[in-house]
């Protein structure tokens, strides 16, 4: 079964905001092989509370490791972008009832077919009742 | 170390635009207690949601949920990110209190009205750090 996307924000023609729906959408996917479209080799990852992961390689893996529960749908509220700045929020929701609602903040290397080279997460756990 | 992409540096203060003046300004009213600038700058159907915490609807409720969450020592606040585009703006950085919390934001805004901005709805993501 494919995960739900529920998008709020008008894409329109807007490129930068099409790549986060569209790199949100790999994302909680766990497509590992497209994550390359969306961001370059050398990406930042900062979980905030974590440790600030480098690379694409350790991205992926640890993309690959997190959210052993299915994910039933991802619901983006925002995407506002501003020349190479971004930011998201939304929420992923589980198959057993938990909820992550987060908001995320990128920096995007090139302004024209750009991709992801510093992204910050806000993740806040809910369950819901 | 914290960057500082958006140049919000005294240098750089002319090249923000008036929005995100505002938003600098409501985030360091809010590290400052000072409530009344911040109430002053939303709508009177202002909905503010800390997020895993409260919703708080009405620039009443505002207000009161402002005053009680006013702390003793004033934040000391650092600002990492302004970003605006139309009628949505998002602002993360850090607050560290007097007694050595560090806490993580990031705020998602929505306005209304293009000469006189007023915030009607707020987001909060707040994530305590803990070293």
């Amino acid at each position: 079964m494919s995960i739900k996307i529920a998008v709020k924000e008008d894409c329109g023609n807007a490129p930068n905001k099409i790549l986060l729906r569209d790199f949100k959408t790999a994302f909680v996917n766990k497509d590992l092989d497209s994550i390359s479209n969306y961001v370059t080799d050398d990406v930042t990852w900062q979980i905030m509370g974590g440790k600030q992961l480098e690379g694409i390689d350790n991205f992926k893996k640890k993309l690959k490791e997190m959210d052993g529960t299915t994910i039933m749908e991802l619901e983006l509220n925002h995407i506002i972008t501003n020349g190479t700045f971004c930011a998201i929020d939304g929420v992923i929701r589980r198959e057993d009832g938990t909820n992550d609602s987060f908001s995320e903040v990128y920096k995007l290397r090139g302004n024209k077919n750009g991709k992801i080279k510093e992204m910050t997460s806000y993740v806040i756990q809910e369950v819901e009742n | 170390m914290i960057k500082d992409p958006t140049g919000l540096n005294e240098s750089n203060e002319l090249t923000m635009t008036k929005k995100e003046k505002l938003l600098q300004q409501i985030n360091e009213a809010f590290a400052k207690n000072n409530t009344e600038f911040i109430i002053k700058h939303v709508t009177d159907d202002i909905s503010w949601t800390a997020v895993g915490d409260f919703t708080v609807e009405g620039k009443e409720a505002l207000n009161k949920a402002l005053k009680s969450m006013q702390s003793e020592e004033p934040y000391h606040l650092e600002i990492k990110n302004i970003i605006t585009h139309g009628y949505s703006a998002a602002v993360d950085g850090l607050m560290k209190s007097a007694d050595g919390k560090t806490y993580a934001f990031c705020d998602i805004y929505s306005f209304e009205g293009f000469t006189d901005p007023k915030i009607t709805e707020m987001t909060s993501y707040v994530i305590e750090i803990k070293e």
